[in-house]
């Protein structure tokens, strides 16, 4: 039987090797984009397949916009904007009425709002989304009321050990860059946000310049742009506040930092400062080294440390940013096994530095990646979600040139962005440890 | 694709500006020399392929002595599925991807058993040979059925551990009586050992036959293309005679309580009460489905009436005084599904001593439903919602595939779900009293207690 399987499949061979690379997930030849007058742009994928439209408004403002301590600003009001006393009826209530889902989310570099609908009714909803981006009045009762709502929030997730790993692993990262800061704030920030906060960066940041507007689905892209200059496009221009972040200096020398807690065993991580937006072929690169440490059933993670038994579970990290972000690794390991997997992970890395990836892993982990990426994509509302992300940190045509990007990275390149990224002597160190383990050594 | 259905919502569009390409005459709807029916479905929003395929094997095939075998041969095809894509890791890369980490549903419904997955449209020919030749051809084996065990039993374990699920099935026995298709999907500790290697294999030479099946394809390609790449992967599958009967007609029993109790409903002192009240619904050919699916709307969602009506709110919260209870909602309607016997059922928790006003309040709420006009306002938002969930339904190609196959299965092809759209925006409050007065004078009840 495999052997018939295989002869089958074989047949097909010559072809697929090729054809992965060769198909586009999201094929820049079906979008359309425009720039309204007031500077808001307008993005659209037409796909007359299905008779429903996913729509996304993007804010290209997150937590790293949040003022000098005020952090979980920007989320505040990403809660502020579906508050019912929106003028008309708002944009949740809107979806609600046609049994559809919204949904949004604030990272460091956006804000994200992201819906569903049958085609035949996204027209009527695009007043309310506008409604919402543009319109929105805050009052004093409804940012009490969503304060307490983010602090819940918060007491819930802060008991999750990926939280406080989380968190104190960007704080020990970064010193200035506003990346270090959580992105629903702290207790204290969050308590001391006020009605003219959410205000001011409402207008500071909520401009049509600072927008996009993306629909992927059942839309004729110029009926599309013509209700997208009558809602959004008859919103003045306003200048959007300048992005002075200061730059986050080179790390020249690792850094570490302990905590003990009453949990039973320890959880190790390790952070690098990774490469941003702007390094697309860095990005795609530390992309290609993070699907080798964790994807297929060969992950040298999975080898290096549960294969060995020095970690219960083991995970890596790389979020493409507007700036240089990080690139970790995470492992829960039994707490006299923390020095052996730490040096295992160090030891993985090295590797990384001295031994070239070979020409059919290195096309192995590309499928991977196109497979990820794919799969990914695979809904009109996945598809919204990754056109607003890459127009966030710079443009959607990152998104269809993705793939070729990935395709043209060299063994040579996977090398050196190893070497310039994931070094020996500036990795940060963030340890929770029990109280019972012995702390010696732990340091960096 | 089945554009001449969309043309007809764009007669119900506000926005007339809103231009739609020319309608599809048909899909591609074709009978293999096997037997096996294929449709194709163009869709090219993304590379990759949604595959459906569908087997008319329902709980009545199976034999009062193999209780769960449908289950447990779904379980063996997912293990060697598994293990033949993995083995062939260097060709299907992609699909393994999937298989890895993003789902292969394989699903046992009371009336046919489905297989859903997708992959690269480059892969689609490969994977098809596969899925032809672990679900129609191989002989099973045991080391498949060993592993088909282990999940079962680990199933089983979760079942009985999930209240609501046994409370489901409570309410199944209600709503369709002592049937096989009121039994648990899954094989429990006393009928598993009896699920031998021949047993199933014989189940499966009888019902895994290509005229028993439908596959249905989404994917960028065109439809016609789509269903080319299927004759060459599934003509190999021998043709055998297909069983006949498949379904027998399930008329509406009488209305029906069933009562169980249940330890895991009980935490220190604490107990609580899980009752779920269900109607059938009418078939998806009968010409008041719409209006049904437009009755469910008006139940459903955070401006349905069960979420609305202040009264019984306030018997819920009085119901569950005292209680923790996480969610906005204390009360969830379950949409109806495009199957045999379509029905929505109604799932509520109280305090053991207040389930009874809690059922008096729903029932008040839904009488109400039936004789109180819904007002414009509300009629047109739950045509709106029901028209919504439909096109929600496909938002990407398994869900495409999964909608055409399945309506292609119970209403006799896949035209009436062309229409639906329009004759859910047709449904007059004299078509919901119809409805409801129908469905509502017949309950199920399923009710477990601590």
């Amino acid at each position: 039987m495999r052997t018939r399987l295989i002869c089958a499949v074989l047949l097909l061979l010559g072809s697929l090797a090729s054809v992965a690379s060769a198909q586009q997930v999201l094929d820049l030849a079906r979008i359309q984009d425009q720039t309204l007058g007031n500077g808001m742009k307008v993005i659209i994928k037409s796909e007359p397949y299905w008779r429903a439209v996913a729509l996304g408004v993007v804010i290209r403002s997150g937590a790293k916009d949040d003022p000098a301590g005020k952090a979980g600003l920007a989320h505040l009001v990403e809660h502020l904007l579906f508050e019912p006393s929106l003028p008309g009826k708002s944009l949740s209530l809107a979806v609600e009425d046609l049994g559809g889902a919204v949904n949004a989310y604030t990272s460091a570099d956006f804000t994200l709002i992201n819906l569903a609908v049958a085609s035949q009714f996204a027209p009527d909803l695009m007043s309310q989304l506008a409604g919402t981006v543009f319109g929105a009045r805050f009052v004093p009762e409804q940012v009490e009321a969503e304060k307490q709502m983010v602090l819940r929030e918060m007491a819930d997730r802060d008991s999750a050990l990926q939280t406080r790993l989380s968190t104190l692993g960007f704080d020990l990262a970064f010193t200035v860059h506003p990346y270090r800061h959580p992105i629903p704030g702290t207790r204290e920030s969050v308590t001391d946000l006020t009605l003219a906060d959410a205000q001011q960066f409402y207008q500071d940041h909520y401009v049509p310049g600072n927008m996009a507007l993306i629909a992927v689905g059942d839309v004729d892209p110029t009926a599309f742009f013509a209700l997208a200059r009558q809602h959004f496009g008859a919103v003045p221009a306003r200048p959007r506040l300048p992005e002075n972040l200061p730059a986050e200096p080179p790390q020249t020398e690792p850094r570490s930092r302990i905590r003990t807690m009453d949990i039973a065993n320890a959880v190790i991580q390790f952070a690098w400062q990774a490469p941003g937006i702007s390094q697309p072929a860095e990005v795609c690169a530390m992309d290609l080294i993070y699907t080798a440490m964790t994807r297929g059933e060969t992950s040298l993670l999975s080898k290096a440390l549960n294969a060995q038994r020095l970690a219960l579970h083991s995970e890596a990290g790389f979020l493409t940013q507007k700036y240089p972000g990080l690139f970790t690794i995470t492992a829960i390991t039994p707490p006299d096994k923390q020095l052996e997997a730490r040096q295992a992970i160090l030891d993985l890395v090295r590797q990384f530095h001295e031994i070239p990836t070979s020409a059919e892993e290195l096309a192995y982990l590309k499928k991977l990646l196109y497979a990820d990426y794919a799969f990914d994509n695979q809904s009109y509302s996945d598809q919204v979600g990754t056109l607003a992300f890459y127009e966030a940190l710079s443009t959607y045509r990152f998104a269809t040139n993705y793939l070729a990007i990935v395709n043209a990275v060299t063994s040579e390149q996977l090398q050196e962005a190893a070497r310039k990224y994931l070094r020996e002597d500036n990795y940060n160190l963030t340890v929770l440890s029990p109280e019972s383990a012995n702390q010696g050594g732990l340091h960096a | 694709m089945p554009r001449r259905w969309w043309i007809l919502l764009l007669a119900l569009s506000h926005a007339p500006a809103w231009a739609q390409p020319p309608p599809r005459e048909r899909l591609p709807d074709v009978v293999l020399s096997n037997g096996l029916r294929v449709m194709g479905c163009e869709d090219r929003s993304t590379s990759l392929t949604g595959v459906h395929l569908a087997v008319k094997l329902g709980a009545e095939a199976e034999a009062e002595a193999l209780p769960g075998a449908r289950y447990l041969l779904q379980e063996l095809f997912r293990y060697r599925l598994e293990e033949e894509l993995r083995g062939q890791r260097q060709f299907l890369d992609l699909s393994n991807a999937l298989l890895v980490g993003r789902g292969l549903d394989l699903s046992t419904d009371w009336d046919h058993v489905s297989l859903v997955t997708l992959c690269p449209r480059s892969e689609l020919r490969a994977l098809l040979e596969v899925i032809a030749q672990v679900c129609f051809v191989e002989p099973l084996s045991e080391t498949a059925l060993g592993a088909a065990h282990l999940r079962a039993q680990e199933q089983w374990r979760r079942s009985q551990a999930n209240p609501a699920e046994a409370t489901y099935y409570l309410f199944r026995r209600a709503l369709l009586g002592d049937t096989p298709a009121a039994r648990p999907v899954f094989p429990s500790p006393q009928t598993l050992p009896r699920l031998t290697l021949p047993a199933l294999q014989a189940l499966r030479d009888r019902y895994y036959v290509p005229g028993n099946s439908l596959l249905t394809l989404a994917g960028p390609d065109e439809p016609n293309q789509l269903v080319a790449e299927a004759v060459e992967a599934m003509t190999a599958i021998p043709r055998r005679p297909a069983p006949g009967g498949w379904l027998p007609d399930y008329p509406p029993q009488p209305s029906n309580v069933q009562v169980g109790q249940n330890p895991h409903l009980r935490s220190g002192r604490l107990g609580i009460a899980s009752l779920i009240i269900g109607f059938r619904f009418p078939a998806l050919t009968d010409p008041d489905f719409p209006a049904a699916l437009v009755l469910y709307q008006r139940l459903a969602g955070d401006g349905g009436v069960l979420a609305t009506d202040a009264r019984f709110r306030q018997t819920l919260n009085s119901a569950l005084a005292g209680y923790t209870v996480r969610g906005p909602l204390l009360v969830d309607a379950m949409p109806p599904a495009a199957e045999a016997v379509p029905y929505t059922a109604i799932h509520v928790q109280s305090a053991p001593d207040a389930i009874v006003q809690v059922q008096e309040a729903l029932l008040r709420v839904l009488y109400e439903v039936r004789d109180t006009p819904s007002g414009e306002q509300a009629l047109s938002r739950a045509r709106r919602r029901a028209i919504n969930a439909l096109a929600l339904a496909g938002l990407d190609q398994p869900g495409r595939a999964r909608t055409l196959g399945e309506w292609a299965l119970f209403a006799r092809g896949w035209a009436p779900l062309q229409r639906l759209p329009e004759s859910i925006s047709r449904a007059t409050q004299a078509d919901l009293t119809r409805v409801a007065t129908r469905c509502f004078s017949q309950q199920y009840i399923g009710l477990q207690m601590p």
